[in-house]
């Protein structure tokens, strides 16, 4: 743990507490041991670095995403998610901005910067079932939906894509109806029971996630070599 | 608008990558592409601007034509994104698989700028 406090000393001055910080470092910490092999011929502790670096830095992401977007975005955003839905299916396509705007009654470009702040703006908390924020608003697009999927993905994903282990079941099986399933994102929707919009997210958020863990586990891998 | 050129230019870390999806989405806007065609070029973009790892700067450069957008990011390590783009499709999300899911086409030339295309027609898909 001396090693997690050291590191998340580094980080200390940003606003959050330190001892906060060793709690998620120690996170980070834990998820190395999983995967850590002996037999690689490394130090646990180069091995452990990177990802406790890496856990830190997704919360200071995640948590900076989260606090930064202002009240009027938001309220657009969870205004903008329903139209999307009532659009789609209106339309039988997915709607344009103009006609987002159109709908609700603000320029294309209020649309697109409150799609783009609301992207980030439940990052910390989009896979998972319904929950509040900080200042206890509801997720507006967990609140669309979320029966339970009934597509089975194959687990052996998970096991052989890198970065796939750090999804959830959900995310992974919408990254694999996406990208290899080609469906799109309304199709998606509609399979797994939630909106378009957090269909979107879920998207983005799982690549993001990916690349983070493909960068550690690439920063570990220099270490050693 | 046909016919312009837009050039951006911003760091390379991803807080700065916002302000390429707010350019590129309102040009994209002005040929009504559908919210989710934007969505899908916003993913290309963001999957080629993580790669961008040659300097602390990145260039967007938007065109617009009669048949959709045009993004071209550069310069990018052009044998690593070769590789990539080469690199036979497996179980992994790749470079290859995202381009080639969201974007109606895309190409690398020999300074290191990969242009993603859009088709305006892709609005009638899905």
């Amino acid at each position: 743990m001396s090693l997690v406090r050291s590191l998340a000393r580094r980080y200390a001055y940003r606003g959050e507490q330190l001892e906060d910080l060793v709690q998620i470092g120690a996170i980070g910490l834990i998820k190395a041991i999983d995967r850590f092999d002996i037999n690689r011929g490394v130090e646990l502790t180069t091995y452990a670095t990177p990802n406790i670096i890496g856990e830190i830095k997704r919360h200071f992401r995640d948590r900076g995403w989260s606090v930064r977007v202002p009240r009027g975005l938001q309220e657009l955003n969870i205004q903008l998610s329903r139209l999307l839905e009532e659009l789609t299916v209106t339309l039988g396509r997915s709607p344009t901005i103009p006609e987002l705007a159109k709908a609700a009654e603000v320029s294309d470009e209020e649309v697109l910067e409150a799609l783009e702040s609301g992207r980030a703006y439940t990052s910390l908390s989009l896979s998972v079932g319904a929950s509040s924020d900080e200042e206890g608003e509801l997720d507006p697009l967990e609140s669309l939906g979320t029966e339970e999927p009934r597509y089975e993905i194959s687990e052996h994903l998970a096991m052989l894509a890198p970065g796939f282990r750090v999804l959830d079941q959900r995310e992974r099986q919408i990254l694999h109806l996406r990208f290899f399933e080609g469906l799109t994102q309304s199709q998606i929707a509609q399979q797994v029971g939630i909106s378009q919009m957090h269909v979107s997210r879920l998207i983005r958020r799982s690549l993001e996630k990916i690349r983070d863990e493909i960068a550690v586990d690439e920063k570990a891998s220099a270490r050693r070599g | 608008m046909t016919g312009d050129e837009i050039t951006l230019t911003i760091p390379r870390e991803a807080p700065f990558h916002e302000i390429a999806h707010l350019v590129l989405g309102g040009v994209a806007a002005r040929l009504d592409l559908s919210f989710e065609s934007i969505d899908d070029l916003e993913t290309a973009l963001d999957a080629v601007l993580e790669r961008a790892k040659t300097n602390g700067q990145v260039t967007v450069r938007l065109r617009v034509d009669d048949h959709g957008i045009r993004a071209a990011v550069g310069p990018l390590p052009v044998d690593d994104i070769r590789a990539e783009l080469e690199r036979e499709m497996d179980e992994s999300v790749s470079l290859r698989r995202i381009l080639e899911t969201v974007v109606d086409g895309y190409e690398l030339d020999r300074e290191g700028w990969l242009e993603l295309r859009k088709n305006v027609e892709s609005r009638e898909d899905g």
